[in-house]
C-alpha cells in the first residue's frame, strides 16, 4: 500500500517538476556555476529526515546532512574499518579500556565566530544523553565526561566497549556551539527531553563548526547547505549544496540525464541498466550494509515444525542464493551470518553456486521427522529494500522451500502492521531487512541468542550458551586480532546453528554526472559531501 | 430475446461476446495455459513478448500470458461473490426496513446512509487493511460498501408492494409476517434488485482490481490482475508486465458495462423503443 502511495506522490512530483521545469533548469548542474556565479552541487535523493537537531536525528540520511555541518571527535574517511581523528587532534585509550582522552585542534571557531572548546563537546554530548532521542543509546556506556583544560576531553566508560570510537562518529556526538544553541532554547540539563525547546530552530539553522551550515530546509522539497566562512579546515569545493527530495527513481534518472542534478542517489539495478551507455553519466555501485534475512522462530508454540534447528538448517540449504542475487540485482552477495562484508572480521560471503544442497536439506528434514514436509506461513512486509521488492523475493523463497516439502502461504502486510509481531517475536517464519545501528560489528551482535533481535525469534541465551559467551567477549575485546578471531568464530558457529538465515547483503546503485568526483559511497554518510568537487 | 436484442444493439453484442469469451477462458484456463502460472524461471526473467511467451515474462520469470488467463477466474469469482453477498444482505435489510416501516425504517435507513456517506474505496481499503489482506476479507469489504444500494432499492419496492391487494388478502387469511414477507412481497420485489446487480457486476470487478492493485487482494503468488498491474508499475521499464493484465481488466469491465447499460435501456420503458 505504501509503495503505491509513493507512486502517486511520484506522479504528482512529475507534474510539479514539469510545471516548474524552466525554473529548475536555470540553476542546472551541468554548468558548475549557478546563476549568481556560485559553485553549486545538486543531489536528488529519497530522504527520511525527521529533524536536523544533532541530539535527536537518527535517520538513514541524517548524517548525509549533519556530517558536513557538525564536527565530531572521530570520523570515517574511505572505509568503515577504523575511524580516524576528526576535530580531535589525537586520542589516547587507557590500558584498561575505560578512559578515552581527546586533544582538540587549537583555534577552531564555530560558524557563528564563537570559539570551540572542550566545554562545548561536553555540553553537546550531555545534551544528547539527556534528550533521550532515538540515537541516545550510542551514549549509554558513558559514565562521566571531564574537561581538564579547554583543549582536552576525557570520557570515562562504565565498561569496555570495542566500538566506542565508532560511536563517536555519530551526530549524537556532534559538537554544538553551546552559546548559540542556548540562546535558542537548547539545554543540557537532566530534564532536557522536556525542557529543551531548540528542535525546531535546529531544523532550519545550524550551530556547528563543519565546512557547511544549514541555510534552509523545506520539508519534502529540499535542504540547502552553504559554505561556512569560518571553517577551520580545508575549504570545500562547492559554495552551496542542494539536496532535493525526489522519491521516484524514474524522475531522478530523468533529471540526471537532463543535467538538472549532479547525483541521482536512489536508483535500482534495473534503472542503472537504462543509462549504461549514456554520455556524461557515471554509474556508481557499492556494497550497502543492508541485509535481508529469514527469521525462523525457535519457540515450538509459535514456530511449530519451523522451531526445529534441523529444519532451520534444511531451509538454509534449500534456498537458491544465486537466484535471489539475480532478483536483488548485480553486486548483491550472501554473507554466512548476520555480519556484513565490509566490517572488521567478516568471513568471505557464500559461493552462490554451491550453497544450495537439496539432498542434504532433505536428509535433515527426514532427521527432524518431517520427511513429508509441512505447511506454514511466510510473513512479509510490502516494501522495497534497496530497490528490491520484498514480496517478490518471498515468492522465490516459497518456490525453493516447496522442493523440500515445505508448503508456505505468503502473508503480506504493511510495514507499520508487520513491525509489531516482529518485535514481539510472534512470527513463525518471516522475511525482514536490517541496517546496522552504527558501523561496527558490535551492532550485529544483536542477532545472537538472548539479544534483542535473537529474542524476536525466541532464540534464548540458554539455547546456545557457548555462542552467548563468545559474543560477550567480542563486544568488549579491545585487541584487534583477538576480536577478529572471536568474530570469525561466532560466524562459523552461526552457520551451523542459527535462527536467522541471511539471504542478501544488497548493493547500492546510484549515478552521477561524470564531471564530478569524490562521490564514493560510505555507508555511514552515504556520500561524504565534504569531499565532492568538480573534476 | 437475446438474439433479438443483439441484432439491434451493437454494443450489447460486443459485451456479450467479450464476456462469454472471458467466461469460457475462466472455465478452461488450466487446460489452455502454456505454462504453469506459478513456474519461475530466473534465467528468463523480463523476456519481451515472443512466440514462446506471448505476453512476455515477469520479474521472476513467470509467463504473463498464463497468469492473465488464470487471473480471469479470480476476477469473475470476486465480481460474482461481491454482488451476491451485497445484494443478499441488502435485500434482507431493505426488506425488513420497508416492511416494518415507521421508526425502525428511519433508523435502519439512516444507518445505511451513514455507510453510503463514506467514500467507498477508502472505506473498503480501511476494512480490508484492518482484517488483513486475503481474498475473503477483500470480498467482505466490498460487500460492506455495496449493500446499501440494494437495501434502498429493495426498501422502496417493498413499500410499494405491501399496499397491494394480495398482501391484504394474505393478511386477512391470517398469514404470519414471515410468510407474508417471504411468500408474497419478496418474490414481487426482487426484479429491480437483480437488474441492479447485473449492472454492478463490472464495477465490482473494477473495484476488486483497484483493491488488489493496492495490495489488498489475495497474497502473492495469486495471479490477480490488479496485483499484476502493480507489479508492472514496480518494473516500469518492461511494459508488458502491467499492460496485458491492464487490458484484461479493461475488456472485462467494458464488456460487462456494455451489457449492463443495454439491459437497463431495454428494461426502461421510456428508452425501450430505441433498441
Amino acid at each position: 500500500m505504501r509503495k503505491n502511495l509513493r507512486v502517486l506522490v511520484a506522479l504528482l512530483t512529475c507534474v510539479l517538476l514539469f510545471v516548474v521545469g524552466c525554473g529548475v533548469s536555470k540553476d542546472a548542474a551541468t554548468k558548475p556555476e549557478g546563476s549568481d556565479g556560485a559553485k553549486q552541487l545538486i543531489m536528488a535523493l529519497d530522504p527520511d529526515y525527521e529533524t536536523f537537531d544533532p541530539g535527536l536525528a537518527y535517520e538513514v540520511y541524517a548524517l548525509l546532512v549533519l556530517h558536513p555541518v557538525y564536527d565530531t571527535l572521530m570520523q570515517f574517511e574511505d572505509n568503515l574499518d577504523a575511524p580516524i581523528d576528526g576535530i580531535a587532534e589525537s586520542h589516547e585509550v587507557s590500558k584498561d579500556g575505560l578512559t578515552y582522552t581527546f586533544k582538540l585542534h587549537k583555534g577552531v571557531k564555530f560558524a557563528s565566530g564563537n570559539p570551540l572548546s572542550a566545554q562545548d563537546v561536553k555540553w553537546s554530548v550531555e545534551r544528547s544523553i539527556n534528550l533521550k532521542g532515538n540515537g541516545a543509546f550510542l551514549t549509554d556506556g558513558i559514565k562521566s565526561i571531564e574537561t581538564p583544560d579547554p583543549d582536552t576531553v576525557v570520557f570515562n566508560l562504565k565498561e569496555q566497549d570495542a566500538s566506542f570510537l565508532t560511536k563517536l562518529t555519530y551526530n549524537a556526538f556532534g559538537v554544538i556551539d553551546s552559546k548559540l544553541a542556548m540562546e535558542n532554547g537548547a539545554t543540557n540539563a537532566a530534564d532536557a527531553s522536556t525542557s529543551d525547546k531548540a528542535k525546531l530552530w535546529f531544523d532550519t539553522h545550524s550551530a556547528g563548526s563543519g565546512p557547511y551550515v544549514i541555510e534552509s530546509y523545506t520539508p519534502k522539497v529540499e535542504v540547502v547547505l552553504a559554505r561556512n566562512k569560518n571553517y577551520w579546515g580545508e575549504a570545500p569545493y562547492y559554495d552551496k549544496v542542494v539536496l532535493k527530495a525526489i522519491s521516484d527513481p524514474g524522475t531522478q534518472l530523468m533529471m540526471l540525464e537532463k543535467g538538472d542534478i549532479d547525483i541521482a542517489f536512489n536508483l535500482g539495478p534495473e534503472h542503472v541498466k537504462q543509462i549504461q551507455d549514456k554520455p556524461g553519466i557515471e554509474i556508481k555501485k557499492a556494497q550497502s550494509m543492508t541485509l535481508t534475512f529469514l527469521l525462523m522462530n525457535r519457540d515450538p508454540k509459535i514456530g511449530g515444525p519451523i522451531a526445529n534447528p534441523d529444519v532451520q538448517k534444511a531451509i538454509r540449504l534449500a534456498l537458491d542464493y544465486q537466484g535471489m542475487q539475480t532478483i536483488a540485482g548485480e553486486g548483491s552477495i550472501t554473507p554466512v551470518a548476520p555480519f556484513q562484508v565490509g566490517f572488521l572480521g567478516t568471513l568471505p560471503p557464500r559461493d552462490p553456486k554451491t550453497a544450495q544442497d537439496i539432498e542434504k536439506a532433505k536428509e535433515l528434514m527426514k532427521k527432524a521427522g518431517y520427511e513429508k514436509g509441512f505447511k506454514t506461513t511466510l510473513e512479509v512486509a510490502t516494501l522495497a529494500v534497496e530497490g528490491m521488492d520484498l514480496p517478490t523475493l518471498a515468492q522465490k523463497i516459497q518456490n525453493d522451500l516447496l522442493q523440500i516439502g515445505i508448503e508456505t502461504e505468503i502473508k503480506t502486510s504493511d510495514i507499520m502492521v508487520a513491525l509489531d509481531p516482529y518485535r514481539k517475536g510472534t512470527q513463525a517464519l518471516s522475511l525482514w531487512y536490517w541496517g546496522p545501528d552504527y558501523p561496527d560489528p558490535n551492532t550485529q551482535l544483536a542477532f545472537l541468542p538472548g539479544n534483542p533481535v535473537g529474542l524476536r525469534a525466541n532464540w534464548t541465551a540458554a539455547m546456545n550458551p557457548q555462542l552467548v559467551e563468545l559474543g560477550k567477549k567480542a563486544a568488549v575485546e579491545v585487541d584487534k586480532a583477538a576480536r577478529v578471531k572471536n568474530l570469525e568464530e561466532i560466524q562459523k558457529m552461526m552457520d551451523e546453528d542459527s535462527a536467522f538465515n541471511v539471504l542478501l547483503q544488497h548493493a547500492r546503485h546510484y549515478a552521477t554526472r561524470d564531471n564530478i568526483k569524490g562521490t564514493d559511497y560510505i555507508d555511514l554518510y552515504k556520500i561524504n559531501l565534504k569531499n565532492v568537487s568538480a573534476k | 430475446m437475446l438474439l433479438r436484442i443483439m441484432k439491434n444493439n451493437f454494443l450489447f453484442s460486443i459485451g456479450i461476446i467479450v464476456c462469454s469469451l472471458w467466461i469460457v477462458i475462466a472455465l478452461v484456463a488450466p487446460l489452455i495455459t502454456p505454462y504453469s502460472y506459478l513456474a519461475q524461471d530466473l534465467a528468463h526473467r523480463f523476456q519481451a513478448p515472443s512466440s514462446l511467451h506471448w505476453f512476455g515474462t515477469d520479474s521472476i520469470g513467470r509467463d504473463v500470458f498464463s497468469r492473465v488467463l488464470m487471473g480471469s477466474r479470480i476476477s469473475l469469482i470476486a465480481g460474482l461473490a461481491t454482488i451476491i453477498l451485497a445484494s443478499f444482505v441488502g435485500m434482507i435489510y431493505g426488506g425488513i426496513a420497508g416492511y416494518i416501516g415507521g421508526l425502525t425504517d428511519e433508523i435502519m435507513m439512516r444507518i445505511s446512509e451513514m455507510v453510503m456517506a463514506f467514500p467507498g474505496i477508502i472505506l473498503a481499503m480501511t476494512i480490508a487493511a484492518a482484517l488483513g489482506p486475503s481474498l475473503y476479507n477483500t470480498l467482505l469489504a466490498m460487500a460492506i460498501i455495496w449493500w446499501p444500494n440494494y437495501a434502498r432499492v429493495m426498501r422502496s419496492m417493498v413499500i410499494a408492494n405491501k399496499e397491494n391487494e394480495y398482501v391484504e388478502a394474505a393478511k386477512s387469511l391470517g398469514a404470519s409476517h414471515f410468510r407474508i414477507f417471504f411468500n408474497e412481497i419478496l418474490p414481487n420485489s426482487v426484479g429491480p434488485v437483480l437488474v441492479l446487480a447485473t449492472l454492478d457486476f463490472g464495477n465490482a470487478i473494477l473495484l476488486f482490481s483497484g483493491l488488489s492493485f493496492l495490495g489488498l487482494g489475495s497474497p502473492p503468488p495469486t495471479p490477480e490482475w490488479g496485483a499484476m498491474v502493480a507489479d508492472g508499475v514496480l518494473n516500469f521499464n518492461y511494459w508488458w508486465i502491467g499492460t496485458f493484465p491492464g487490458l484484461a481488466i479493461l475488456t472485462m469491465a467494458v464488456g460487462t458495462n456494455f451489457i449492463g447499460d443495454s439491459l437497463r435501456d431495454f428494461l426502461d420503458p421510456r428508452l425501450r423503443k430505441e433498441l
